[in-house]
């Protein structure tokens, strides 16, 4: 049997035609490695979620999950919902996901429509630099907007204290909850930006144009054509966003945490690591049962979107960009000043505020007095001391290998999607695609959870490792791999492989000399994305963090918490040009792959 | 250079949610001689796609046995697969891989092949030598994807026949090339199956390939064989209706048989027709009494004279009409005449002077009529015409997936 076309049933009438007959020469039905692979990612999701899930039922006198004296009990859930902690967290976390959204949708929306459609000058350029921080970590980020917005010596505060009537504490304050929403916005624009603008291509394109030629109004041109055109692609992207910012992690814990403004994701973090006291398993438990039950829910309702947009294929379909709309000088000049002013206040100030206090021994403003300050010893510390370089170490370590591992079983499951197109392909797919789904912080409670009772009974030592810490990666980073590596193998020709079988070639042979060769730009790209979401993920290194895996993420986050902004400074410098470097080369590769295979 | 010998071949897929199990392969008896150049002629849905896959092993049968020079490949209990087949397949888009260039694209096989892989030196000069019969040999080191459509086509034989196979299979090689091009691949082709004496299979819907190339011809319809034989055979002497019109133009006559075709000695018929009683010769039983259909070949059909209208004989049928249409083709004029309430198709040569609205007599030879069973085909498959819709699913799919 072979592993192409739709699969027969084995039917009743088969085995009548050889009664008793030995199974001669048969081959393996399906090539095992797939099979493992998709074995393995159904693993990967249900049993750290199910270790969580069925903990939150439990109780046990040590306060551990899984510890002496466990027994069934509603117990965490009645507490977390009768003690009055949870309401405040619950709102907050309701009032940065509306509001990030409302902002990170509508300025990707306005700058898609503003580079799509009108012409504008440097477009491309703009485009790249509004996009180009996919490629900075949040923590970092966050650092940087801590240092901005400080209320007393931040440099936009101190800007803005300038002006009259406007004094020193504030107006801007770093840790308060406004603050925090507004931020993760601009952080979700550059994803929402590379999803928003090919809808908004696409959908300026020959159907708009067919409107025109009937003679449709403007107005109806809009609200007949390209509002329903744009629907289903605007609100897929509104959908996957919303699950973005209900586990957002990163910038609520570097900003608010330390004043007490807590959303979902960091009480479940302040839970397990409390600032006094000993940690409530419990009530991490049953919090991120909740917070999985919130993100999973439009996960579901998005899967059924993505399933059914099909219908709507031109959103994703190429075409031409239509003739840009000409601004009169004065619209079209406000418009190209307020992008720049954009990317200056959203990339060149945190860089440069970054930039200036890894230089600085002690917290100053910028200013020309503090050049004379400038000194390298930041940087000299990273590379010399061994704790540092540990930390590097473990860093790229973790990077390279969740990258390498997650691209392999990504490819197998796209494979087992497409090529065998078996029931097996469908339930791994599903399972691959929840994983987005997953808050990064319950992910890391079910996986300290599984390791902690793993260790206690059969005594793996899985806490606190750098395995541990590659599973963690390799989840949360499955569902966006998986779809690029199935769209990768969807654009094979199934006759290249079929080719390959006639010549002769094994399916190992094949998937290596065939298969994997002409998809190398999905799995380039899907492997540099899980590398620098590994380099720069906070939330999983934090939770499951230990004296033996720490990540830089990890390192920075507790620089900064210190109070040493130098090096938290330098550090966050250096794994964004790290992560902007994979990035830029991947995407080289992939542009020079593209061209090649024509 | 291998027999290979296609058993009861049964195709069925199952069916997706909703639908039900769909036959693609029907039962299909074959065997196809070593050496042969052996072309399966079929529309699309036909299951001629299908059930050269089968012979490939890119598809598992449900039914039936495939033999390869005497050895099972394929049955209910025995699956040789694919790789393992020793045979070579051309693809209909060529399928050459776009990132090796047009020499690793053929070593490749070599060096995968089942009659034993084949490096270094003596796999570039087994590389060079099948180039050289191709007429590639100087394109090695080109990217496969800087070659045109014809040179792709000919990287694709070259690789699929580099390890010397048992069995060539060729699905519809040529249908993406333009005319021109198609007309003298054909028969490039033909010379390098000859040259290299390996038995081949060849699949396609165009009836003129079919006729130009093949040793032997079997016409699918609806996953099963309808007539096999010579080119020749096929044409002039379909033993079906389908297999009439579709390879080659026909005209066709309703008609009711007034005498039965007996034995082989006198094959016969005499057929009332609204054109009066025909002479014709049948070459499948039909009784006395029974509904056919006579077919005609335009060529076959002549115009007579104005001087000297023939009379019927033993072996010529005359026919009167009117002329209706009158179209200049070059070479010939296709002249259309409405007799007896039938329109029927000839073609003339173009410098015969001929004018709408002139009566015409023609002659054609009662050898050249050949009356087939009017409906046989449906009688022996019921809810054919539901099925042929039925079984455009798989292979239809099958071609859109490959694509």
């Amino acid at each position: 049997m072979v592993m192409s076309g739709p699969r027969p049933q084995t039917s009743a009438r088969q085995r009548q035609l050889s009664p008793g007959s030995r199974r001669l020469a048969r081959p393996r039905t399906w090539p095992s490695l797939a099979v493992i692979a998709g074995c393995i990612t159904i693993i990967l999701v249900c049993v750290p979620l199910g270790v969580l899930l069925w903990s939150s039922f439990t109780v046990s006198k040590t306060g551990l999950p899984f510890g002496a004296g466990t027994h069934w009990s509603l117990s965490n859930y009645t507490r977390v919902f009768t003690d009055g902690r949870l309401l405040r967290p619950a709102l907050n976390t309701l009032v940065f996901v509306v509001g990030s959204l409302l902002i990170g949708l509508s300025i990707s929306i306005g700058i898609a429509v503003a580079l799509e459609r009108l012409n504008l000058p440097l477009r491309n350029v703009l485009f790249a630099l509004v996009v180009a921080p996919v490629a900075m970590p949040q923590v970092v980020a966050g650092i940087a907007w801590g240092l901005l917005l400080d209320p007393r010596a931040g440099l936009l505060n101190k800007w803005l204290q300038m002006l009259p009537g406007v004094h020193s504490p504030g107006p801007l304050n770093a840790g308060s909850l406004t603050a925090i929403t507004v931020i993760e916005g601009f952080m979700l624009v550059p994803f929402s930006l590379l999803l928003v603008a090919p809808v908004v291509r696409s959908t300026s394109g020959a159907l708009e144009e067919a409107a025109v030629v009937t003679g449709a109004s403007p107005r109806a041109r809009v609200t007949k054509i390209v509002l329903p055109l744009m629907a289903p692609g605007l609100i897929a992207v509104l959908v996957y966003q919303f699950v973005t910012a209900a586990q957002a992690f990163d910038i609520p814990a570097v900003l608010g945490l330390e004043k007490g403004v807590k959303v979902f994701s960091t009480a479940i973090y302040s839970a397990l690591n409390p600032a006094i006291g000993v940690p409530d398993y419990g009530r991490a438990d049953a919090m991120s049962v909740l917070l999985l039950a919130f993100a999973l829910i439009p996960m579901y309702w998005y899967y059924r979107m993505a399933g059914r947009s099909e219908r709507f294929a031109v959103i994703t379909g190429k075409s031409y960009r239509r003739k840009p709309i000409d601004l009169p000088g004065i619209a079209k000049w406000s418009i190209f000043t307020g992008l720049v002013v954009y990317v200056f206040l959203v990339i060149v100030l945190p860089l440069f505020i970054l930039l200036w206090m890894s230089l600085q021994p002690f917290y100053t403003t910028p200013s020309i007095a503090g050049m004379k300050r400038l000194e390298f010893t930041a940087y000299q510390r990273v590379f010399t001391v061994s704790s540092f370089l540990s930390t590097l170490r473990n860093t790229l370590v973790l990077g390279v290998v969740s990258a390498t591992v997650v691209c392999v079983i990504a490819t197998m499951n796209s494979w087992l999607l497409i090529r065998r197109r078996g029931a097996l392909g469908k339930i791994t797919d599903v399972f691959a695609f929840v994983t987005h789904g997953i808050p990064g912080v319950v992910l890391g409670v079910s996986l300290l959870f599984a390791s902690l009772s793993l260790d206690s009974h059969v005594h793996v030592g899985l806490y606190g490792s750098m395995p541990l810490l590659v599973i963690g990666m390799v989840i949360v980073t499955l569902g966006l791999t998986t779809r690029i590596t199935t769209a990768g193998i969807g654009q094979i020709h199934k006759n290249l492989e079929d080719a390959a079988e006639m010549c002769g070639a094994s399916w190992l042979a094949r998937l290596r000399r065939i298969t994997v060769p002409l998809m190398s730009p999905a799995i380039a790209n899907a492997w540099v994305l899980t590398f620098a979401y590994a380099l720069s993920n906070l939330t999983l290194t934090v939770v499951l963090a230990s004296a033996k895996n720490r990540v830089v993420a990890v390192e920075l986050y507790t620089r900064w918490n210190f109070g040493d902004i130098q090096t938290a400074a330098a550090l966050g410098l250096l794994l964004t040009a790290v992560s902007v470097g994979a990035t830029v080369a991947a995407r080289r590769f992939i542009a020079q792959k593209e061209l090649r295979h024509g | 250079m291998k027999e290979v010998v296609i058993a009861a071949v049964e195709k069925t897929y199952a069916g997706q949610a909703g639908s039900g199990a769909v036959a693609a392969v029907r039962g299909v008896d074959l065997v196809v001689k070593a050496g042969e150049f052996f072309v399966l002629l079929g529309s699309s849905g036909s299951g001629k796609t299908t059930l050269l896959r089968c012979i490939a092993g890119l598809e598992t049968i449900t039914g039936g046995e495939i033999l390869i020079g005497g050895t099972t490949v394929a049955s209910g209990s025995r699956v040789v697969p694919a790789v393992r087949r020793n045979i070579g397949m051309v693809f209909q888009d060529y399928a050459i891989w776009p990132h090796m260039t047009v020499g690793e694209n053929v070593e490749f096989a070599l060096r995968h092949a089942r009659s034993g892989s084949l490096r270094g030196a003596a796999a570039k000069r087994r590389v060079h030598e099948v180039l050289e019969v191709v007429g590639l040999a100087d394109l090695t080191g080109r990217g496969a994807t800087y070659l045109s459509g014809g040179q792709q086509q000919r990287v694709a034989l070259a690789r699929a026949v580099v390890a010397k196979p048992d069995v060539l299979l060729l699905d519809e090689p040529l249908s993406n090339l333009d005319a021109r091009l198609r007309a003298s691949m054909r028969r490039e082709l033909r010379r390098i199956t000859t040259e290299l004496g390996v038995t081949s299979i060849y699949v396609t819907h165009d009836q003129i390939e079919a006729l130009v190339m093949a040793d032997r011809i079997a016409v699918m319809r609806n996953g099963r064989v309808l007539q096999v034989g010579p080119p020749e055979e096929v044409y002039r002497t379909p033993s079906d209706l389908f297999v009439g019109e579709f390879v080659g133009e026909a005209n066709l006559l309703p008609g009711r048989t007034l005498s039965a075709n007996g034995d082989d000695a006198h094959r016969v018929v005499d057929v009332r027709t609204s054109l009066g009683t025909l002479r014709s010769r049948a070459v499948v039983d039909v009784r006395a009494g029974q509904d056919v259909k006579l077919l005609i070949r335009p060529e076959n059909l002549h115009l007579c004279p104005d001087g000297a209208p023939p009379t019927a004989t033993a072996e010529v049928n005359v026919i009167t009409g009117v002329v209706t249409e009158v179209v200049f083709a070059g070479a010939h004029t296709e002249i259309t005449v409405r007799a007896g309430g039938v329109t029927l198709h000839l073609q003339a040569h173009s410098l015969d002077a001929m004018s709408v609205g002139a009566s015409v007599t023609l002659s054609v030879m009662a050898q050249w009529v050949i009356a087939l069973p009017d409906g046989g085909g449906d009688i022996a498959d019921p809810g054919g015409a539901n099925k042929m819709v039925a079984a455009t699913g798989p292979d239809a799919a099958a071609q859109e997936a490959d694509r």
